[in-house]
């Protein structure tokens, strides 16, 4: 049987064409409701359907926070059993990973930094003796990648709950406000959820991270040279280069620490006296998108992240005794910061360090003494 | 955008050590205990003291 192709189509035309009238002819009624009754649905029910849609996106997202959740707890519980065989009470990792800090408040602003560096400090304490508690054999450095590590099982848990209280908020008064806003801003959420759970493997073999360059530019400086503890975590070395006096400063390493850095400056300029005449903080910023990873900028400010606390202090000492203050900066992205360091990110710190000295002779003058601070995270940079 | 292309490939670590007598780098990779600064192995061609002086990692398929 021959089929003819050309004839088939215009049958086919032919029964569709009611559904696409060309106009003239008369229609029949239910080709009308066919074009009617949905736009009654999506009148009715369009913005339901829009939720659902939102929804499924928003659980989906959830979902994948969660086995990252999980995963992380399961990486931490591994990591401090293979430190601490006979630990059995995981409660008290679950316990630890629901720690949480109450800001001050801050209706009356007055005096709120030296609060917040109050309870900073106290949390910081409280962990790590929780810690040691959990692997009460382990030597400072792994004590250190420890915290680290259950840091980030703490931040993806925190992640996780807070994501799920929105969408369960959402879903249960089926409100388009809440869900949305979650919708838009999942992205970011996931991007840096994904930057956390990739950061373990570095945490827990004590690689060196993206954040840990400028702690490794001051390293290098400090190398063959006397070094003491001048703040918690947190050494001090110096070092004579063409007649100006260089105090190096950065977190101890190789352990996974930041160190404190304001605590450091505070010490040198009103307890040892030492007259500063020249800041340089060296850090890893974010990059913006398009920017290369691993580029080298110079700038004016106090070059350190945080909540705050640690940079207040460091304007506040700099601006009362007329401390010129440079930054230098190394361009990474939030996954780079956190995760091994990338080789792009390790050569930049020799570029970092000819920025410094260019920076130490151009403005400088021979005789004054200038403070270098390396900031960051100093896991698997030793000095 | 290279960066986006690399997101999800593997990574192999290395540690660069450097002699400190002939300057010679070796690349081999990274075993735990290693960090950025700390004394490495003899060098493999003057046998003088080496330092680590660099810990990065390389997307495995890397030319470089």
């Amino acid at each position: 049987m021959v089929i003819n192709l050309s004839d088939t189509i215009a049958s086919i035309q032919m029964q569709a064409n009611p559904l696409f009238p060309t106009g003239g002819e008369s229609q029949p009624w239910w080709v009308y409701l066919l074009w009617i009754i949905p736009i009654f649905i999506f009148m009715l029910y369009g913005q339901r359907i829009q939720m659902w849609i939102v929804m499924q996106d928003v659980s989906r997202s959830l979902n994948k926070l969660k086995s990252m959740q999980d995963n992380s707890r399961e990486e931490a519980i591994s990591y401090i059993k293979s430190v601490n065989p006979n630990l059995t009470n995981l409660e008290r990792i679950d316990m630890l990973m629901e720690h949480f800090t109450i800001t001050p408040v801050n209706l009356d602003p007055y005096g709120i930094v030296s609060k917040i560096q109050h309870l900073i400090r106290l949390r910081d304490d409280r962990i790590r003796a929780e810690v040691r508690a959990l692997a009460p054999q382990a030597d400072e450095v792994t004590l250190s990648r420890l915290e680290n590590v259950l840091e980030v099982a703490t931040a993806l848990h925190m992640l996780y709950k807070v994501v799920r209280h929105f969408y369960l908020m959402g879903k249960k008064t089926t409100s388009m406000f809440f869900l949305v806003q979650l919708q838009m801003i999942m992205p970011l959420i996931m991007q840096s959820a994904e930057a956390l759970n990739k950061a373990i493997p570095a945490l827990k073999n004590g690689q060196p991270i993206g954040d840990g360059i400028g702690p490794m530019v001051v390293g290098r400086l400090m190398l063959d040279r006397e070094k003491i503890v001048i703040a918690r975590d947190t050494v001090l070395s110096e070092y004579d280069y063409n007649g100006r006096r260089l105090y190096l400063v950065k977190a101890k390493g190789p352990g996974g620490t930041v160190g404190e850095p304001h605590t450091a400056i505070e010490k040198i300029v009103n307890e040892m006296g030492i007259r500063i005449d020249m800041i340089i903080m060296i850090d890893a910023a974010l990059k913006l998108e398009g920017e290369k990873s691993g580029e080298v900028a110079e700038g004016i400010g106090a070059a350190i992240g945080g909540i705050g606390v640690e940079r207040f202090q460091i304007e506040e000492i700099a601006t009362k005794r007329n401390i010129p203050l440079y930054a230098v900066i190394i361009k990474q992205s939030i996954l780079e910061a956190i995760t091994t360091m990338k080789k792009e990110i390790a050569e930049a710190a020799d570029k970092a360090s000819r920025t410094v000295f260019r920076m130490i002779d151009e403005y400088s003058k021979q005789g004054d003494n200038i403070l270098i601070i390396g900031v960051g995270n100093t896991l698997g940079v030793g000095q | 955008m290279s960066e986006d292309n690399n997101k999800d490939k593997q990574h192999i670590v290395y540690t660069i050590e450097q002699c400190k007598v002939c300057g010679v780098k070796n690349k081999r990779t990274f075993k735990v205990g290693d960090y950025v600064y700390k004394d490495g192995g003899s060098c493999l061609r003057c046998k003088g003291n080496t330092l680590v002086i660099m810990i990065y990692a390389e997307p495995i398929n890397s030319n470089v």
